[in-house]
């Protein structure tokens, strides 16, 4: 039997070509995945291993501070944990974010996301994580030393004058270069300038403060047991870590942050093979049915109904291992494109060496050759259930289950699948709303999916209703004649389709939702930001701002972050009511900006409920830096983009050591001209080479851009699935026009032209595309409306693009004709004469 | 219609169709000369392998010839094109083949107007309803294939044949499927076409009371012309065929 199951795979080459590429391309999308989210796990881990190498036990402060850094630590702290038993060797050091060197030909350099740092020189050579390659480094105030990397590319040389933007441009003269730990030219695309201490200390407004202090143990003395006796030392607030816990934080908070990106990939990798089973299920049904008559001959010769399904299943079985086994490799080629694809979207992935875990190679065997054998698992038990006597009918058809059934199976999924999305309605919490969005999405396609076998006929009959000529109505008629065939090839197309829609849909409200916001709660001209780097930047940018004649209300923007009584982390803004007021209308319900002075915070009215306070009442808020404060609820509103809570800067200043901004808003001056206004603005922000001034209208331009960028690179990562559709409909129509080789040798001998009989599977291809094209639209728009719907707020505003829905439809009528290409040459190369000597 | 057949309706001089190469060489025709006049209806005869299929699909423009030549009307085949070809199947030939004639996707009547669909024309409704009515297929003509039976199925094969009034009708065996008493009735058909509509018939068959209808039985014996009989019988024919087996490995 394994000889005959054998056989049967190399007996039709192109069918295996055909099938085992929808299983290759979905476990490549899945190996790529992952490859690329453990590479870049892996180059982050190096980066943060690099940092702590030498360090023992990190003295740091429990919680972030402000714009989401972490809070500083006093000075003071460096003596009392020298002094503790145990030190070998103690360096406290300061960072700022958003230091930006200026090229030798006078350009800033800038970074598409990656942090720009600046960081002081440690002199201890155990806790330095840098090494000098070239020079010195810097000793004296005004001297600098730079990442090789960076220094590369600003085309500096050792010994220049160079400016580097810190709180405002300064010279410096370049001392050396360095190298990180490992060998590494640069952190994960990150630029790092390095400046002594004091300088440093100063020119993040940290005089007297540490980010940490790192300590080294005496030989004999663990990290572990070090960390505990200093400690024991340190003030509430304040903790000790060991190397390896804080390397271990900080690459697990980056993971956090890649993570979803990577459930994202997964996500869409997991959709194509979805995609790819209903394109091997499809593919084993039909040649199950095309070889039906062998099998009854094998049947009628003895072998056994089990013998006979095992056959199918080896077949599936070798078949799922080679293309998994190549789809695992070709996830090498995708990551590569993964990578480049979010470069062109604006996310410079840095790397290391390519990962290529195990994990990678288990889960992209098993799930594909799984997949294959789940697939096969019907066909392979209809196969078992041809009756040997069927070898001597003349009509063999293998038994299918019945299409009724499964409308009505597929009908009873949708309405399950309807009521757990309106549950969604009813649910609470992130989680439990997702997972019934999610199961609901996926069962009302499968439903859908189902149910499409008895869609088919109507459907095709109306699409094809304005076809005239032979070649549309055979083409036509053949879409209808296998309307289970069509129907899976069909729901394989709808599937992507359909999150393209949904995603459009999402998108697209979205960026209408964000629209509508500003409209409503934000009349401020200018926005001035570090545009994709999103680092704070120094007030001095403000003040320059604030000078403009022609520039009316300045409003700055920082984040900082607190502990609320129960303990939960939570965030603040600071900004300067009198002017930010101007700019920004939360909708008050109580109170006003008038009100937010030092001593007091405004609350949304919603946290007002559950934090159980009201206008008056004191909350209580925990700080890193200055502990617990009582301050006086001044003002409560409806509600507002930027957040929960804001409070003063005074306020601010009060409770966070950095004072940077995040955002500044500006108006024009009453009577000044907006394009002046605007011209203004980017003259008092020149000195600052990483900020950016935008209009409003601009801000919202560029809003939509980024939505559109959202969904454009979520298109291309659907365009798998779409693809293995196609390459579905391929198989089919080529399985199919195998199958009527007869029949359309019967046409060509009476007639037919090779051109016509090319237009009747291309029309054929084009039907069944737009049936799955129609579909995929109808429950991807419903899918997109209900998630809007049930999201709310900020996604308020339910936009269905229309352009973008047609065009989709026009897309899957162009897949139509790319899949038919193939089939319908095949079709037009039938030997006429070969055809009709077949019996 | 007159019956008077004067000109040829189809015409091979020395036709040669040979399949393969070196040891694998098949002489499938052998330098056939032959004619079939118009208004008639002829029956090929022969031992399986003998060359009839070859020779109708090379003379249908289905087939190309190796040397030889043959002609539709004045139309030389041999030198038309593979495009040429088909266009003169559709619109000068007629088939009907042994079996899986029609579309199974189409119903007996859009199956009968099938060359007129692929032409892109319009039928010619009076004619269409004079040969349909001929064939008895009336009620039939909303059916998909797979409700006729099999007689059923081959008279809406005839139909389609005849329906765009083809100069020839090709038919290959059209009643190896049949029960004799269905065959009959198809080859009575085939038999009144020819007689009161003029329409030259040219039909393989192993069977010598299907060629009993025919004007005029050609013999054909690895791939030549070996014997040929005018108004044939039934009896006639079962002779003819019972001596040229017994000559037969002389003659190879
Ligand atoms: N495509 C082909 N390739 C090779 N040889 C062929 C091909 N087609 C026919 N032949 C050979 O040519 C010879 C004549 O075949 P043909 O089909 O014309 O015979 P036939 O008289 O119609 O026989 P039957 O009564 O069995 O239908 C046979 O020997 C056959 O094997
Ligand atoms: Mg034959």
């Amino acid at each position: 039997m394994l000889r005959v199951a054998l056989k049967g795979i190399l007996a039709s080459r192109a069918r295996l070509v055909l099938t085992a590429f929808s299983v290759i391309l979905g476990i490549a999308f899945v190996s790529g995945s992952f490859i690329l989210s453990d590479t870049i796990s892996k180059t982050f881990d190096e980066v943060f291993e690099n940092a702590f190498a030498g360090t023992d036990v990190v003295v740091s402060s429990e919680d972030d501070g402000a714009n989401g850094q972490p809070e500083p630590i006093p000075a003071t702290l460096l003596p009392a944990v020298e002094a503790v038993d145990g030190v070998g060797a103690a360096a406290g050091g300061a960072s700022l974010l958003g230091v930006v060197p200026i090229k030798a030909d006078g350009e800033p350099l800038t970074t598409t996301g990656a942090p720009q740092f600046g960081f002081s020189w440690t002199e201890d050579e155990q806790l330095n994580p840098f090494d000098i390659t070239e020079g010195a480094p810097p000793e004296t105030e005004g001297q600098v030393a730079i990442d090789a990397a960076t220094f590369t590319e600003a085309g500096y040389a050792v010994g220049d004058r160079i400016t580097v933007v810190a709180d405002a441009a300064r010279q410096f003269e370049l001392v050396g270069v360095v190298e990180f730990g490992g060998g590494e030219e640069n952190l994960a695309g990150a630029t790092a300038v390095l400046f002594t201490l004091p300088e440093m200390q100063r020119l993040a407004g940290l005089e007297g403060q540490f980010d940490s202090i790192n300590l080294a143990a005496d030989d004999g003395v663990s990290a572990g047991e070090l960390s505990q006796r200093v400690a024991a030392v340190l003030p509430p607030g304040v903790q000790a870590q060991t190397g390896q816990d804080a390397q271990q934080e900080q690459a697990n908070e980056i993971t956090d942050q890649i993570r979803p990106v990577t459930y994202g990939l997964l996500g869409f990798a997991f959709v194509s093979v979805l995609v790819s089973a209903f394109i091997i299920f499809n593919t084993f049904s039909i040649t199950v049915s095309q070889r039906a008559r062998q099998m009854a001959l094998l049947r009628a010769v003895g072998a056994s109904g089990r013998q006979v399904r095992r056959s199918v299943l080896i077949e599936a079985l070798v078949l799922g291992l080679v293309a998994s086994a190549i789809g695992l490799f070709a996830g090498l080629l995708v990551a590569s494109g993964l990578k480049a694809l979010f470069g062109l979207f604006g996310a410079d992935i840095p790397s290391t060496t390519t990962q290529f875990l195990p994990r990678t190679w288990i889960v992209a065997m098993v799930l594909g050759t799984g997949i294959t054998l789940i697939a096969s698992y019907l066909p392979a038990r209809r196969a078992s259930r041809v009756p040997p006597v069927a070898a001597m009918r003349d009509e063999v058809v293998a038994p299918a289950g019945s299409p009724r059934a499964r409308a009505i199976g597929g009908g009873i999924a949708a309405i399950a699948a309807i009521g757990l999305i309106a549950l969604s309605f009813a649910l609470d919490g992130a989680g439990p709303i997702l997972a019934a969005l999610g199961v609901g999405a996926l069962l009302l396609l499968l439903g859908v999916g189902a149910m499409a076998a008895a869609l088919i006929a109507p459907m095709a009959r109306a699409i094809g209703a304005p076809l005239r000529g032979v070649s549309g109505r055979l083409g036509r008629e053949n879409a209808m004649r296998n309307p289970r065939r069509s129907a899976i090839t069909a729901a394989a197309l709808m599937i992507g389709l359909a999150l393209v829609s949904a995603s459009t849909v999402a998108t697209q409200s979205l960026s209408a939702s964000f629209s509508t916001i500003l409209d409503e709660q934000f009349p401020a001209d200018y926005i001035v930001t570090t545009g994709d780097q999103e680092a704070p930047f120094s007030p001095e940018a403000a003040a320059a701002i604030a000078r403009q004649p022609r520039v009316g209300a300045v409003g700055q923007l920082r984040e900082g972050d607190w502990r609320d009584a129960g303990g939960a982390q939570r965030s603040l803004n600071g900004v300067n009511a009198d002017e930010f007021g101007q700019l920004h209308d939360p909708e008050f319900t109580q109170g006003g900006w008038n009100d937010l002075v030092a001593g007091t915070v405004m609350v949304s009215e919603g946290q007002a409920g559950s934090q159980g306070v009201g206008l008056g009442d004191e909350l209580v808020m925990t700080f890193a830096r200055a502990g617990e404060q009582r301050l006086r609820v001044a003002a409560i509103f409806d509600e507002s983009i930027f957040g929960d809570y804001f409070v003063s800067l005074d306020e601010y200043e009060r409770n966070y050591a950095v004072q940077q901004d995040i955002v500044v808003f500006a108006d024009a001056a009453p009577g000044a001209g907006a394009d002046a206004a605007q011209a203004e603005i980017a003259r008092a922000i020149r000195p600052f080479p990483n900020l950016e001034v935008q209009n409003q209208r601009e801000f919202k331009d560029e809003i939509q851009s980024q939505s559109n960028q959202v969904l454009g690179l979520i298109f291309v990562l659907l365009a798998f699935a779409i693809l293995i559709a196609i390459f579905g409909i391929v198989n089919t129509l080529a399985l199919s026009v195998f199958e009527r080789t007869r029949e359309i040798g019967l046409l060509r001998a009476i007639g037919m032209a090779p051109r016509q009989t090319r237009r009747m599977v291309m029309w054929e291809s084009v039907i069944v595309a737009l049936i799955g094209g129609i579909l995929g639209l109808v429950v991807g728009t419903f899918l997109g409306v209900m998630l809007v719907e049930r999201a709310g707020s900020p996604l308020e505003t339910l936009s269905i693009p229309i352009p973008i829905l047609v065009a989709l439809l026009v897309l899957a009528a162009l897949a139509g004709v790319l899949a038919g290409v193939f089939p319908a040459w095949r079709a037009s190369r039938i030997n006429v004469l070969r055809a009709i000597a077949q019996e | 219609m007159s019956t008077a057949a004067n000109g040829s309706a189809a015409r091979a001089e020395g036709a040669v169709k040979v399949y393969g190469e070196g040891d694998a060489e098949v002489r499938a025709l052998d330098g056939v000369d032959a004619e079939f006049a118009e208004g008639r209806f002829t029956a090929i005869m022969g031992p399986s392998g003998s060359g009839k299929s070859t020779l109708m699909h090379c003379m249908a423009g289905l087939d190309s010839l190796t040397a030889g030549r043959v002609f539709l009307g004045d139309t030389d085949l041999t030198r038309l094109d593979e495009k040429a070809r088909t266009r003169l199947r559709r619109d000068e030939v007629g088939f009907i083949f042994q079996a899986f004639n029609l579309v199974p996707t189409l119903t007996a009547a859009e199956n009968i107007t099938l060359p007129f669909d692929i032409a892109g024309r319009k039928p010619d409704r009076q004619w269409m309803g004079t040969v349909v009515d001929a064939l008895g297929l009336g009620d039939r003509l909303k059916h998909k294939p797979a409700e006729l039976s099999g007689g059923q199925q081959q008279r809406v094969a005839a139909a389609r044949a005849m329906v765009s009034r083809p100069k020839i009708v090709f038919a290959d065996e059209p009643t190896g499927a049949l029960d004799s008493s269905t065959g009959a009735e198809l080859l009575g058909f085939m038999r009144r076409a020819v007689d009161e509509y003029g329409q030259t018939m040219l039909m393989v068959t192993h069977d010598p009371s299907a060629a009993g209808f025919a004007d005029r039985v050609v013999f054909l014996g690895d791939g030549r012309i070996v014997d040929e009989m005018a108004d044939p019988t039934a009896e006639r024919v079962l002779d003819r065929m019972k001596t040229l087996s017994d000559g037969a490995p002389g003659a190879g």
